[in-house]
This record gives C-alpha cells, structure tokens and sequence, in this order.
C-alpha cells in the first residue's frame, strides 16, 4: 500500500501539526504499513462489533 | 535473622500485626537498603522520605495501640511515575510533565494508603510508559535493562527498596520488567483495576497491576487495589473480585491445589526467536507443572491471531497519537525518538483500518475464550530471553503483547537463571477475570522451584 503524501499532508495540515519527522519515523512507517494490509486481509464479518464500544450503566438517579 | 528490608511483603505485614516489627523500623531499614543501592540502581524516579517518616510514625502508633488500617500496615511501596500522587510530582519520565503535580491520587494509588501502605516514592517509568528507557538499571547486572516501561517498579522490588509497587502494561510493561528482574508481576483483566489517574498510553490497552516479590504478595496487593470504581467506566460490569490472598492460602494448604489444572502450551508465535536458555528454562518449567499434577497439552492458537498482533500494534499507535496529539503540536522536539514514531504513525493510520483493527480484537477474544474452556492457562515464556544487555532498549513485549490485546490477565513468575546469573520468567495467562487461577498456578510452581527468594547480588 501506497502512503498518499497529499492526505497526509492534509492530515497534519487540519491538525496544525508540525511537517519534520523524528528519525525513526520511517523504520515505523513501513513497519505501520505492512501492519494496515495485514489487518484488512483478516476475515471480518461485517456484524462484529469493534472492540471498545460503550459499557453503560443503568443510572442510579 | 532476615533484615527487614529483605521480608516479603506478607512476612512484613504480619509481623506487624503481631507487634514484632514497627512500621518506623521496617521504614528505616528499607530506605537503609535504599542508600546503599540506589546509586547503582537509579530505580527512583523520587523519593518522598519525609512524608514517608511521617506516615511511618502516625501508623507506629496506630499500631501501638492496637489499631490497623489495613493489610498493607506500614508496607514501604514503590509507584510508577505516570500513577498520580497528590502534592508529589508525576512527570511521566518526560521533561514535558516536569512539574506536574496531581492534586489528587490515582484510585489505585488511594487505594494503598487507605490499606495503610507507606508510600516510599515514584519509580522510574520510560517516557509516558512508551518505549524511550529511564535511567533503571537491572539490579542482577547492572549493564542489562531491567526492562519497561515498569522499569523503576521492577528493579526497586528487584534490589529489596521496597515490598511492593504498582506498574501498568500496555504491550508488555509488567511481566516483561517482572521477568527481567526475576520478580512476580501480574496485569489483571482490562477493567479490573481502575485506569483513573493513571496518565494514559492506550485507553483500550492500558491495564494498572501489582508488582512484587512473590505470588502471596501480588495477591495482597490485587485484593486492595481490585474492584470497581465509577472514575473508570470499564471496572463498574465487572464481577466482585474475590479475596485473592485467603483463596491463594486456602487452594495452597490443599495438598493437590493444582492437580488436574489443564494446561496449554501454544502452537507457536511464542517460540519465535526464543533464547535457548530461556528455551530451556521453559521446557523446565513446563515439566515442574507437569509433575505438580497438572494436564499439560498442546493448544493451537486461531489462524487470526498473528493478524491480532498486528491489530494491537496499530491500536497502540493510533491510541498513542490521540492521546499526545495536542502536546505534540507544539513541543515534538521534547518527545523520545520512539514515542515520537508511534505518535507520527499513529496519525497517519486510516479510520477504518482502526475500526477493522478493534474489529479482529472482538473476533481474537471470541476466539481465544472458545480456546481457554479447553484449558484453565496458558504456559508461554514471559520474554524472549533474558534482559537484554545495554540501557537504550528495553527489550521485546512480544510475549505479553497477545494478552494485553485481548486484556485476559497474565502473570510473570521466575523459572530459572541463565548462565550469566540473569533471571527468566514463566508467563501464565488465563480466563477473563479468573486471575484467581493463574494465582494459584504460579504459586504453586513457585513452590516447587522457589526462584523468587533469591536476590541479586548487589
């Protein structure tokens, strides 16, 4: 998968974040991507429900 | 006679109760050990000896006249530095937090004082519990990591400076530095603990838990800082914890305590790369269970668990990056070269594939509970080997990390040293809530192979 440089430059533009990079951000980068691919091939049904949803309480008032 | 600052947490606090060790005494020898050690160990990230007298002498006296706040009367405790402590600094082992001075403590940390623990100070943690190392050594070679981000915790209880600590595992911050450093280190069930107070690395991955010297120890300290607390929506559906202690010591008296507990050992995955002392310490360990009754068979782990880790690594950086992400505009010079690549990442991982990824967490746990009613626990090692030698890493979570996932609760005990006289630990995980079992199960092997009573030769 291909990293679309105007996306996220878009990303970083919207969050005001800074454009320099740490030095080990590429190592991590191509670590991140081989991760995303990884992840969308796994089997998935489109009725799970993600992990971390919310955990209500009934209300004590 | 033993020193004092040498009892286990649970030999300290009964002779307390009865009477035969004061509070003061039990202070002043541990922050004896502490002055003879620390410099080499640089476990402390500060020390807070004069509230800790202080609260030393009001709980003497307590005690003189026959009074006891609770189990951990007078035990000198250690916190990790991203626990916030009311009026004592938690700087999250960064210069972006120094300064910081909660005004309140953490639920956990409140929790301990209510129990009558004396709290010595805060540990060391790597910064904001991510990856960039704290200045701790590991006590049984002082060259080696003692491993993170409980980095400070573990070589505290390591060097006998304190009785018992709390840390927190996002990936593999407790067992990882509890194996490391050849002490006991349990993360509870996700929701078990509350996360209040505790500055945050991952909200769906961060787990507080009980750090000590033995499985008894972690017991107490599970029991007191358990439970649920409405400053943490994830402990309030969650099942009463037992009295962890009082079942340990009643499944303990049974002769065949463990006999029958089924246990699995993983097809895979926690073989890769595995240092053959610790390969061999595992195999060992394995057997002593084996021959404590246990029915030790093989398991195989679901096809969708690799994709698992994969998930946990992007959730981490995703969760990582949301929760620096306005900090970081303005000061990412600041930030260790490690935090700074999972923030940087973590920002570029697409929403969906963040949604997917919490997506294969549901279907891994559903999963992994289909696996765990065919056994009671899961043996694995609790690191790839032993601490790694040099301070700029603190070595691999890739043992802890499936369970920290999953937030089933997993426990390091130590099963044997390698040549070079650096400790390796046992990693025993179980069912959602049943840390019950894997407390029983590591106590029963650390009785049969009693590593946790030695001490590194400092």
């Amino acid at each position: 998968m291909e990293r679309d440089s105007s996306s996220v430059a878009r990303t970083r533009a919207l969050l005001a974040l800074p454009e320099a990079r740490g030095a080990l951000y590429d190592e991590e980068m191509e670590r991140t991507r081989r991760r995303i691919q990884a992840v969308h091939r796994a089997r998935v049904s489109q009725d799970t429900e993600p992990a971390g949803a919310p955990r209500l309480q009934p209300d004590d008032d | 006679m033993t020193e004092p600052f040498a009892l286990s947490l649970s030999d300290a606090a009964e002779a307390i109760a009865r009477g035969r060790l004061s509070p003061v005494e039990l202070l002043d020898s541990t922050l004896g050990q502490i002055e003879r050690v620390e410099p080499r160990v640089l476990a402390w990230a500060r020390l807070c000896q004069d509230d800790a007298r202080r609260e030393a002498r009001r709980l003497t006296d307590l005690a003189s006249r026959g009074e006891r706040l609770g189990a951990l009367h007078g035990i000198p405790v250690g916190v990790k530095d991203i626990f916030y402590t009311a009026g004592i600094e938690t700087a999250c082992g960064s210069p972006i937090m120094a300064g910081f001075v909660p005004t309140s403590d953490a639920t956990t940390v409140a929790r301990l004082r209510r129990a009558g623990a004396v709290l010595l100070g805060k540990t060391h943690t790597t910064a904001f519990a991510s990856f960039d190392p704290s200045p701790a050594r590991n006590p049984w070679a002082l060259g080696h990591t003692p491993g993170g981000s409980s980095s400070g915790s573990a070589a505290a209880l390591a060097a006998r400076m304190c009785h018992g600590a709390l840390g927190s595992q996002t990936s593999g911050s407790i067992v990882r530095p509890a194996a490391f450093c050849g002490i006991v280190g349990l993360k509870p069930t996700f929701g078990r603990v509350s996360r209040r107070g505790v500055h945050p690395l991952a909200w769906t991955l961060d787990h507080p838990g009980p750090m000590a010297r033995t499985v008894r120890d972690v017991a107490v300290l599970l029991e007191i800082i358990a439970g649920p607390d409405p400053g943490d929506p994830a402990t309030l559906s969650c099942p009463a914890p037992p009295r962890y202690a009082a079942a340990l010591d009643e499944r303990g008296a049974q002769r065949d305590g463990v006999r029958a507990l089924r246990v699995g050992i993983p097809d895979r995955y926690f073989f890769d790369g595995l240092h053959p002392e610790a390969h061999d310490a595992y195999r060992g360990a394995v057997e002593t269970l084996r021959g404590l009754g246990c029915a030790v068979r093989d398991v195989r782990l679901p096809d969708l668990f690799e994709a698992g880790m994969d998930a946990h690594e992007l959730i981490h950086n995703v969760e990582a990056a949301a929760v620096h992400v306005d900090r970081y505009r303005t000061r990412a010079a600041e930030y260790g070269e490690k935090l700074r690549a999972v923030i940087e990442t973590g920002l570029e991982v697409p929403a969906p594939t963040y949604v997917r990824a919490q997506q294969v967490r549901t279907r891994l746990i559903e999963e992994m509970r289909a696996l765990l009613r065919d056994v009671d626990v899961l043996a694995t090692p609790a690191a790839p080997g032993p601490a790694p030698e040099g301070l700029a890493s603190t070595g691999s979570p890739v043992m802890n990390r499936p369970f920290s996932f999953l937030g089933f609760p997993s426990i390091a005990v130590p099963c044997g040293r390698t040549r070079g006289g650096l400790p390796v630990g046992l990693q025993l995980a179980g069912r959602p809530f049943e840390e019950l079992e894997i407390l029983c199960a590591a106590a029963a092997f650390e009785a049969a192979a009693p590593w946790t009573a030695d001490a590194p030769p400092l």
